[in-house]
């Protein structure tokens, strides 16, 4: 929100510009996209006028001005309508939107990504599992492919948002680094999380604990034949027209960190052992009550096996994308972790209400037969990140509340 | 209007509105084609003069048609164009004038729509290209065998654009097309034929109107006139009401659903392009007569006739005891200005307001209602009265929570229903479909003492019994399946989050926060949306009755308010800007076009489309998000694409004119309409005189020589001339030796600023003679009964069958009108069903009698169709107590308004289905939006 007073102080020490930016505002803008297109005009005058400068009237067809407003508009509708642009464009756009904060942009769907969604339904009934051999090969090609593509969307985002680390798709899907999540993309996610996880199931039982080599090369040739499916045409478009670029500069940028599915696996054994410690004392109280402590049965359950569990408090405010059931009046929201594995969260008048509240949340999940770590997208500060989320097995990816943390920075 | 449902809606309340055209067929002889002579009487037994083409109906099916394959170039494509204008001149014969209008520029609230078509069209239309490319790849491989690939160029449907160069080539055809009918169809010989091409801006329907409009304003007009305007859209309707000529006709292709469709990859119907297998094609019909087209299968026409319409209108608006005079006319014009909000091309409609859950009769009701506050008519010649629409508004306000609580619960009941049925559906497929017990039930031979038969009492009884306990085991069994139901329900697809729930507290705020995303608390922003849709219902309703009130005016949001927003509305509009003007055609391409279709411009042009440093790059995304705001398919949901900033474009344009070519420069021009005549037509000779004459100033058609018509004309740069050789524009047909048509410049007839066409019924029309049932009848004609009118003509002799004839029916449909089974309005079970023989001669039926039966179906149909299960065998005879009017168009060939529903066809498994809400099967003609 820094940035906004910036904005707003520099306009109350320059009423010309402020009177300027009006004429150049849409006629049926929202306040909101306008604030935040007006701080991209701002940011980027100075390729249209000097400093101090009275910027030309709209009227005049001043061509560096007009060329400012088309990219401005073009980050508005990339950032809050959701469309996107040729990857030229996406880039340019991007790197002038720099330090310009939106917490709550809308997620929208693109019109490519609910084919692909329909198109994938209608293959996978009618030829699964008869042509298992082209889907790999074809996965190896596009693997390479999307892996470049996703290191042009990394360094697209680094320079946008030097500060913190996002959108890192899973390696498998890639598209022009929409910020906005898409079902789509979730969907995908949750699949390969389940995959692997029967595949850790498998090896546990046969007494290997630790993530082997060969746990990996199992499911990465598993996971391929799913991806294989979500690979649409456009999808495969847009990975082949992102090959130029990305070579020139593959190293300029590091990759962010981005979950996997070796994150899950490494965090799956803990759970299934903390699942039955949980299991074990909810039994030894007579069940599951409202009554309970539970924020000392989670602790101690998770302290029983040598680990601790993380409490992060922020004040509701300050995350603006949260479902609107919630009351005003309940001002605090805790968030659970172990491991960097979100398990709940809660709010409340106080810290000490929001986290009970956050840790029966979190037990609840202990209820079911099984939980399982998925790599699941979510909001931090109005973007999309990827974060570990414990969920029972029975339960469908939901719409999470937006994160308290970084969930990159806490691994 | 983007409304499909709307015209379903109308046709199912409003039935005699409809009337099946008699098409007289050209017959052949050794191989010749002896043309129909049009000059004969209309064998729809009544007189057209007036007949308009809305070309671009006729454009789009046949350039890409659905139904059969696409032609394979330009020039096939203009000879399906004329053959389908001879055909709709064939059926409607019209007697003094021919207007074909090309949709040109349109103006800017229309631009919304178009580009988002425009922007759909060409995604799907690379997608089903590379689709088929896919599988045509994959049939190869498993060694089928398809045609060979004709080199062609995929059509790209975007060309049917005003600017482009396949719309310029279209006009040359056209005027090719006219000038060979004048001199060479006797039909044509006294006509006058006026063509406005895609460089005259304005949509086509509404140049159409236009030009009624300005005829009707003059005084040489007959108010007589029998015009018949041809097009599929839903609102010609809405414009040919707000015309108020007396006789007005609408032509239309009748929608029959669920048209097999030939696969895209080996042309043969039966399968999609999904399931093409490459295999050989199947001998259709016993000498392969019916290979090019399955039987039953071509396009059949259909008239509406707006006076009916105007008729059942005058009936359920009529109210008693009004505050003010009742003036039908103007009620009317009501009517169709609640119509506008259900659904239009320039508007989103109402959230709340679903034409299929009955919206306009609530309208309706709420109008009636409320008409007797706001003392007199919401609309006057096509301008609004705010404070009265507020009214209306509120009303539908007060009840929008109950329509959305009611629509969810709506939708629950027919998913458990959808569900339950087919539930039902694979527990009947697994057991015998039905089996006959009690005195009926099957018995081992030579068992017990049952070895002789023994009589059957009261054989009614006891089927009725059996009918009874089967619909009974059917209930029964459903529980036992339940098991498999959770399996069943997961693999089915995960609806779509619905983050609005309108249908709960708080939806307001919900909506608004995601569809606008702003808070509720924004009241200014609300305000705007509502001024804007405001001004949009000024617009739309000025549109259809004055003509174009601005040409830069749109609705600049994606979502409409709810009917609660409209409070003090009346001080939210005064007037249109005055004096705008349309974008030029290329310019309009370039507000329309999605990057991908811009090779239809110029390269420079071009280049602003994708260029990086273009200062309008951002009107031109590659992917654009698609709300579905509740709908099931990509193609009905809301895109979200940004608006064009005129300004901008406009300016980014300046610098790339100077590159346009001088043909460019001609097709980024705004022309005008044509006036074509042949030889006999008393204008020939005055034209002619003018030519001649090089007379360089317009012109007054004397109206004496032209049946009223009145306007200017001047003279072409390139005419058509009489003795000069018209050259053929399309090498498959000749150059014209011998022309003695001529073609000049026409100009509608000009009226001074500000004038008001009055929407009013002309003095010296005849009212038209009454074709529905009086409501007084059985009062007044106590001793007859009510005869239905069912074509054009009054007094139509009904069509009798003599005795032989009945003697050649019961020959071939022995169960049905045979002599056995004592009547075919018996009530008891016809032996039929019983009867082997007849179940087995049923598939031969309907293979030995194609003839017989009017509404021919693939034969697949009857030979998957299982056998009668579940439903009491006798309901499928008798057709008086029949349900199910596909059986009955097949049997009897019963034509008539049953067949605009879409229970008609399908197969059993599919024609429950219901014809409300949710399933949509797209329509087959959902791909021809017109502009």
């Amino acid at each position: 929100m820094g940035s906004e007073c910036e904005v707003s102080e520099f306009l109350g020490q320059n009423p010309e510009t402020a009177a300027w930016l009006e004429r150049v505002r849409g006629e049926c803008e929202s306040d909101k996209w306008w604030q935040h297109r007006r701080e991209f005009i701002l940011r980027n005058l100075r390729d249209v006028c000097g400093e101090g400068e009275i910027p030309p009237l709209p009227e005049t067809n001043h061509k560096e001005l007009d060329r400012l407003l088309a990219y401005s508009m073009a980050w508005a509708n990339h950032v809050f309508t959701g469309c996107r642009y040729p990857l030229p464009v996406m880039e340019k756009v991007l790197k002038m939107a720099e330090n310009i904060k939106v917490t709550d942009a809308p997620t929208h769907t693109t019109r490519d990504e609910l084919v692909a969604k329909v198109k994938k339904r209608g293959i996978s009934s009618s030829n699964e599992g008869v042509e298992e051999e082209p889907c790999k090969k074809q996965k190896s090609t596009e693997d390479h492919g999307a892996r470049k593509t996703s290191n042009v969307n990394d360094r697209v985002e680094n320079r946008n948002q030097p500060s913190d680390t996002m959108e890192s798709s899973s390696g498998k899907i890639c598209d022009g680094n929409i910020p906005s999540t898409s079902l789509n993309k979730r969907e995908v996610h949750s699949n390969a999380a389940q995959r692997t996880d029967t595949n850790t199931e498998f090896y546990e039982k046969s007494g290997n604990r630790r993530p082997l080599p060969v746990t990996k090369a199992k499911s990465s040739l598993n996971l391929p034949k799913e991806a294989g499916y979500k690979h649409d045409a456009a999808q495969e478009r847009k990975s082949h027209s992102v090959k130029g670029p990305s070579q020139s500069s593959d190293n300029a940028f590091k990759p962010t960190r981005r979950f996997t599915s070796e994150d899950t696996k490494e965090r799956q054994p803990f759970f299934n052992r903390l699942y039955k410690t949980v299991a074990w004392k909810l039994v030894s109280a007579g069940g599951f009550n409202a009554n309970l402590n539970h924020e000392e049965l989670l602790n101690s359950c998770i302290e029983s096996l040598k680990a601790t569990l993380d409490i992060a408090f922020v004040p509701l405010k300050d995350l603006a994308d949260l479902p609107q059931n919630k009351t005003s009046q309940e001002n605090i929201v805790c968030e659970l972790r172990c491991k960097s594995v979100y398990l709940g969260m809660g709010c409340g008048k106080t810290k000490e209400t929001a986290k009970a509240v956050a840790s029966r949340e979190a037990v609840k999940l202990f209820l079911k037969k099984k939980v399982v770590v998925r790599i699941c997208r979510r909001k931090y500060n109005g973007r999309d990140v990827e974060d570990l989320v414990l969920y029972d097995e029975e339960s469908r990816p939901v719409n999470l509340p937006p994160a308290i943390r970084n969930p990159q920075e806490l691994v | 209007m983007g409304v499909p449902a709307f015209f379903r809606w109308l046709s199912r309340k409003y039935p005699s509105i409809i009337v099946h055209s008699v098409e007289e067929k050209p017959k052949e002889c050794n191989n010749i084609k002896i043309p129909v002579d049009t000059t004969k009487p209309n064998p729809n037994e009544v007189e057209f003069d007036n007949l308009y083409l809305d070309m671009n109906g006729i454009i789009h099916p046949c350039t890409h048609p659905e139904d059969k394959p696409a032609p394979k170039n330009e020039d096939e494509m203009m000879v399906a164009i004329f053959e389908y204008i001879d055909r709709l001149f064939n059926i409607v014969r019209p007697r003094r004038l021919l207007y074909m209008a090309i949709d040109g520029v349109a103006p800017r609230a229309k631009m919304n729509q178009q580009r988002s078509r425009r922007f759909r069209a060409s995604k799907e239309g690379v997608e089903s290209s590379e689709e088929k490319q896919r599988i045509r790849e994959e049939v190869l491989s498993k060694g089928g065998y398809l045609p060979p690939e004709e080199v062609k160029e995929r059509f790209d449907s975007n060309c049917i654009t005003p600017g482009t160069e396949f719309m310029d080539n279209l006009a040359k055809c056209l005027r090719y097309y006219i000038a060979d009918r004048l001199n060479n169809d006797p039909g044509w010989k006294n006509l006058t034929v006026i063509l406005s091409d895609a460089s005259v801006p304005g949509e086509g329907e509404h140049k159409i109107m236009d030009y009624i409009r300005r005829q009707r304003a003059q005084p040489h007009h007959d108010p007589n006139t029998h015009h018949c305007l041809c097009g599929a859209d839903a609102d010609l309707i809405m414009l040919g009401l707000a015309t108020h000529e007396p006789y007005f006709t609408i032509i239309r292709e009748e929608f029959k659903p669920n048209k097999p469709k030939p696969c895209g990859l080996c042309g043969q119907f039966g399968h999609e392009i999904k399931e093409c297998q490459g295999m050989p094609r199947e001998k259709k019909g016993e000498h392969d007569e019916f290979a090019d087209t399955p039987p039953g299968c071509e396009q059949e026409f259909i008239f509406i006739r707006l006076n009916v319409l105007r008729e059942y209108l005058e009936k359920e608006l009529t109210m008693a005891s009004l505050p003010f005079q009742f003036d039908f006319e103007r009620s009317v014009d009501d009517w169709v200005f609640m119509c506008f909000f259900v659904g239009n091309d320039f508007l989103p409609h109402l959230p709340s307001l679903e034409i299929r859950e009955g919206a306009i009769d609530r309208l309706v009701n709420i109008y009636k209602n409320v008409v007797h506050k706001t003392g007199g008519y919401l609309t006057d010649s096509g301008f609004v009265n705010l404070e009265r629409v507020q009214m209306i508004m509120l009303a539908v306000g007060e009840v929008e929570d109950n329509i959305f609580k009611k629509r969810k619960e709506d939708d629950e009941h027919f998913k458990r229903r959808q569900k339950e049925r087919k539930k039902r559906m694979k527990a009947e497929h697994q057991k015998p479909s039905f089996v006959t017990s009690g005195q009926f039930a099957p018995r081992a031979l030579g068992q017990g003492s049952c070895s002789v038969p023994e009589a059957i009492n009261n054989p009614r009884q006891e089927a009725y019994r059996m009918r009874m306990q089967n619909a009974h085991s059917v209930d029964n069994a459903s529980p036992n399946t339940g098991q498999k139901r959770k399996a069943e329900g997961s693999d089915s697809e995960p609806e779509p989050e619905d983050n609005i729930r309108l249908w709960e507290e708080g939806w307001k705020q919900r909506y608004y926060k995601n569809k606008f995303d702003v808070d509720a608390s924004d009241e200014k922003f609300r305000r705007k949306v509502v001024q804007s849709y405001v001004e949009g219902l000024c617009w739309v309703l000025r549109y259809y009755y004055q003509g174009c009130a601005s040409w830069k005016w749109f609705f600049p949001f994606h979502y409409a308010p709810f009917a609660s927003d409209f409070e003090n509305i009346s001080c939210l509009f005064k007037e249109f800007e005055k004096g705008t003007k349309p974008f030029k055609p290329l310019e309009q391409l370039m507000g329309v076009f999605p990057a991908a279709s811009g090779n239809f411009l110029p390269e420079s042009w071009r280049r602003l489309m994708n260029d990086p440093d273009s200062s309008i790059i951002d009107f031109y995304p590659d992917d654009f998000a698609i709300d579905l705001n509740g709908k099931k398919f990509a193609w009905q949901g809301v895109a979200l694409l940004p608006f064009v900033d005129e300004r901008r474009l406009r300016a980014a344009l300046e610098e790339v004119y100077p590159d346009l070519t001088p043909d460019e420069t001609r097709r980024n021009s705004l022309g005008g309409d044509s006036i074509f005549v042949g030889e006999s037509h008393p204008l020939n000779d005055f034209i002619h005189e003018l030519y001649r004459a090089n007379t360089t100033e317009a012109t007054q058609i004397p109206p004496e020589l032209c049946h009223g018509i009145q306007g200017k004309v001047q003279l072409e740069e390139d005419p058509i001339l009489p003795n000069k050789i018209i050259e053929s524009p399309v090498p498959l047909l000749r150059d014209l030796s011998q022309n003695f048509a001529i073609s000049i410049k026409f100009e509608d007839p000009e009226y001074e600023d500000g004038y008001i066409f009055k929407a009013v019924v002309l003095q010296g029309a005849k009212k038209p003679a009454p074709t529905l049932k009086p409501g007084d009848w059985e009062k007044s004609n106590q001793d007859r009964s009510w005869r239905p009118q069912l074509g054009f003509n009054q007094n139509r002799k009904p069509v009798h069958l003599d005795s032989s004839a009945f003697r050649t029916l019961g020959h071939t449909l022995p169960q049905t009108r045979g002599p056995r089974g004592g009547g075919h309005y018996s009530n008891a079970p016809p032996p039929g069903s019983y009867n082997p023989v007849n179940t087995y001669r049923m598939p031969n039926r309907s293979a030995a009698l194609p003839s017989l039966m009017q509404n021919n179906r693939p034969q697949g149909s009857w030979s998957n169709r299982p056998p009668l299960y579940n439903q009491p065998p006798q309901r499928n005879f008798g057709p008086m107590q029949n349900p199910h009017p596909a059986f009955m168009n097949q049997q009897m060939g019963q034509r008539g308004p049953s067949n605009y529903y879409q229970r008609y066809g399908g197969d059993l498994n599919r024609q429950g289905y219901n014809q409300g809400r949710n399933y949509q099967a797209p329509p087959p003609s959902g791909r021809y939006h017109r502009n």
